[in-house]
């Protein structure tokens, strides 16, 4: 399930991009909690490595934090 | 400065404040517990940076940070995007039909599990009370 929606939030900004013609960003970098595994296993990262080998992305990094969460703080 | 204090006085059990305990058990709580706030606030700052990175027009970054994935109910949801502007878009996702709870947190009617994404248009505490999957994204697209 996390993994169908980052491919859809993906497919949505590049659909957007497209139709303001704006540049597709070429960098992708995901923020996450480290106790999921969702983003750990091997079709999350196949699915983000697939994306770097077929040019759709030319950098992907992918943190993990150690907190509850990111959105708390502000 | 910390804003999730509260919260991480839940996990840590406040063994530090309990006058129960020993003195050396209390310093090492406290320890930890100073040690974990300091972890947290990095964690923040190299998110604020990468958020700042992905606010630029010329950098093409996109900036997506997740929580609340260990405690997503459904597995079906249904996806909507919100246009607002020109350059501006809003992406939600809202589960419909739950099929099959799992996870910490049960499906119950009043409050119905959702998984949310957008821009700045979530605000925090929005995002602490919803059940499910929260992403925020940031880009040049949801900045302009």
């Amino acid at each position: 399930m996390v993994l169908e929606v980052l491919m859809m939030t993906l497919e949505a900004v590049m659909s957007q991009c497209k139709e303001s013609n704006q540049p597709c960003p070429d960098t992708l970098i995901v923020v996450s909690d480290n106790t999921v595994k969702e983003f750990k296993n091997s079709p999350c990262l196949t699915y983000l490595a697939s994306l770097v080998n077929h040019g759709r992305l030319r950098f992907l990094g992918q943190a993990m934090n150690k907190g509850p969460g990111v959105f708390g703080s502000r | 400065m910390f804003p999730t204090v509260a919260l991480n006085q839940d996990v840590f059990g406040l063994r530090f404040q309990n006058k129960a305990l020993q003195l050396d058990l209390r310093l090492g709580a406290l320890r930890l517990y100073r040690k974990h706030l300091v972890e947290q606030y990095s964690d923040r700052c190299a998110f604020w940076s990468l958020k700042d990175i992905s606010a630029e027009q010329m950098s093409r970054t996109i900036t997506i940070a997740t929580d609340g994935a260990d405690q997503e109910a459904c597995l079906l949801f249904i996806f909507q995007i919100k246009v607002l502007s020109s350059l501006s878009v809003r992406i939600q996702y809202k589960v419909g039909n739950p099929v099959e709870p799992r996870g910490k947190v049960p499906s119950t009617t009043e409050s119905q599990p959702s998984i949310l994404l957008s821009g700045e248009q979530i605000t925090s505490t929005k995002a602490q009370n919803s059940r499910g999957l929260v992403l925020r994204l940031h880009s040049a697209a949801s900045h302009t």
